[in-house]
């Protein structure tokens, strides 16, 4: 399998994929800007397994934590986080 | 639903996308469970396992 | 699903009373068993099999790992493994545990439909799946907390998890103060299904009593702990001179709530002999008694 692309601790930015169809990426959280917490492992990708295709080969997967305030204007607790799973290819870096 | 999956019919994904799919009036008009049911059947047709017409005339059979 | 199956395939006429949804539902069912695609008693097994799981079971997770700080390091660092440990098969998805602690709370939700860790709580409430919940968990938790009776501490870090993907999430709540002396299968009964999700503490035990030897109100306690919805898990004993643990209690719990006396002898004033404290039965802010 490929090495994953990013290390705990990176900073990466969600991509806004123009993808049509099924995802698991939340339209919420595009474009914000979070770091990885860890690698979850590899997965088959499910927007190819959910048109019946094995969705090989597996992607890696991240723990990526946001701060809440990043997400949401005028989130009110400062050191409240929100974290998601996030398949490497929503991820790019992001400027730390 | 999980049977279905352990035959290979379906997988978690293929149910995702399709109750995603269901028309907002469906969606918005059914409880949890209903909206599944919709969308089993849907995927049962779209893989040729059963048809639109023996799901109806089974319903019409059995009053 | 397919909660009308019964042995053999539904005879024909026989399912004239139902809801739409259910005939429905029958309806594609026989045609699945006509088919042999399943079979009746697979239906049965299969529905069995996921009304047998219980949060008892990740229940009995968090109260080993609150028990043994070796175990509770395997739980973080492979949670499949740990809760196989103890005969919890978890192998069809990846189980993360989240640890909880004064500083850190955890609350899980799944946005994108209703994903939770059935395999080991079962499963999930109506409200987990509904979409006030799904929606309003990441956009503003603390008033979603605090609509479930948890008020979270301003220094406390609030972090929501999303399962999007592949991973199930059980949060690991703090371990109740008042709750040292307890041994593992007690433990286990202050864990409740919302603890594991993270939208409440953990039940903090509620009635220590102090009492005297022969006290009849520990006979009681027993009794009255059930007709007034306490727990009786959450008792504790605290056996020892009434008027040294009542100062202990009263710091921890309030006023007494029940005492009694001990017999007059002729002449004498009756005075209490034994106290007893209790709440009503409920969950407490996180980190205080």
């Amino acid at each position: 399998m490929a090495e994953p692309a990013f290390k705990p601790g990176a900073a990466v930015r969600v991509r806004d994929l123009p993808v049509k169809g099924h995802m698991r990426t939340p339209g919420y959280i595009r474009g914000r800007k979070g770091r990885i917490e860890t690698l979850q492992g590899f997965f088959p990708n499910p927007e190819r397994l959910a048109y019946g295709a094995d969705g090989l080969p597996p992607v890696p997967l991240y723990l990526v934590r946001f701060p809440q305030s990043e997400i949401w204007p005028g989130y009110d607790s400062a050191g409240d986080s929100l974290a998601l799973d996030i398949f490497e290819h929503w991820l790019e870096p992001a400027e730390t | 639903m999980a049977l279905l999956r352990a035959r290979g019919l379906f997988n978690v994904d293929e149910m995702r996308r399709t109750i995603e799919s269901l028309p907002p009036e469906i969606y918005g008009r059914h409880d949890y469970y209903e909206r599944w049911l919709y969308t089993i059947e849907r995927l049962l047709i779209e893989k040729g396992v059963l048809t639109a017409r023996e799901i109806e005339d089974r319903l019409a059979a059995d009053g | 699903m397919a909660i009308l199956i019964p042995a053999t395939p539904i005879p024909r006429g026989a399912i004239t009373r139902f809801r739409v949804w259910e005939r429905r539902e029958a309806a594609i069912c026989s045609l699945l068993i006509e088919k042999g695609l399943v079979t009746a008693d697979e239906i049965r097994r299969k529905i069995e099999e996921w009304e047998q799981k219980t949060p008892a079971d990740g229940a009995r997770v968090v109260a080993r790992a609150w028990s043994d700080p070796a175990y509770e390091a395997r739980l973080l660092a492979d949670a499949n493994a740990a809760v196989l440990e103890l005969g919890i098969d978890s192998s069809a998805v990846k189980l993360v545990a989240l640890k909880n602690t004064p500083r850190l709370h955890h609350l899980v939700v799944c946005t994108l439909c209703s994903c939770y860790p059935r395999t080991i709580l079962g499963l999930p409430p109506a409200w987990y799946k509904a979409k006030a919940y799904r929606s309003r968990a990441v956009s503003e938790p603390r008033q979603v907390l605090a609509e479930f009776g948890t008020v979270l501490a301003p220094e406390v870090e609030l972090r929501v998890v999303d399962s999007t993907a592949d991973c199930r999430y059980l949060v690991l709540p703090l371990r109740p103060p008042g709750s040292e002396s307890l041994d593992e299968a007690a433990l286990a009964t202050l864990v409740t299904r919302d603890s594991m999700i993270g939208v409440a503490p953990a039940t903090t035990p509620r009635l220590i009593m102090a009492s005297g030897p022969g006290c009849p109100l520990a006979a009681l306690s027993a009794r009255r702990a059930h007709r007034r919805r306490l727990h009786p898990s959450a008792l504790l004993v605290v056996r020892g001179p009434p008027l040294e643990q009542s100062g202990h209690a009263d710091r921890l719990y309030g006023a007494a709530s029940w005492s009694c006396c001990s017999p007059a002898s002729s002449g004498a004033p009756r005075r209490p002999r034994c106290r007893a404290w209790a709440r009503p039965w409920g969950n407490s802010p996180s980190g205080g008694p």
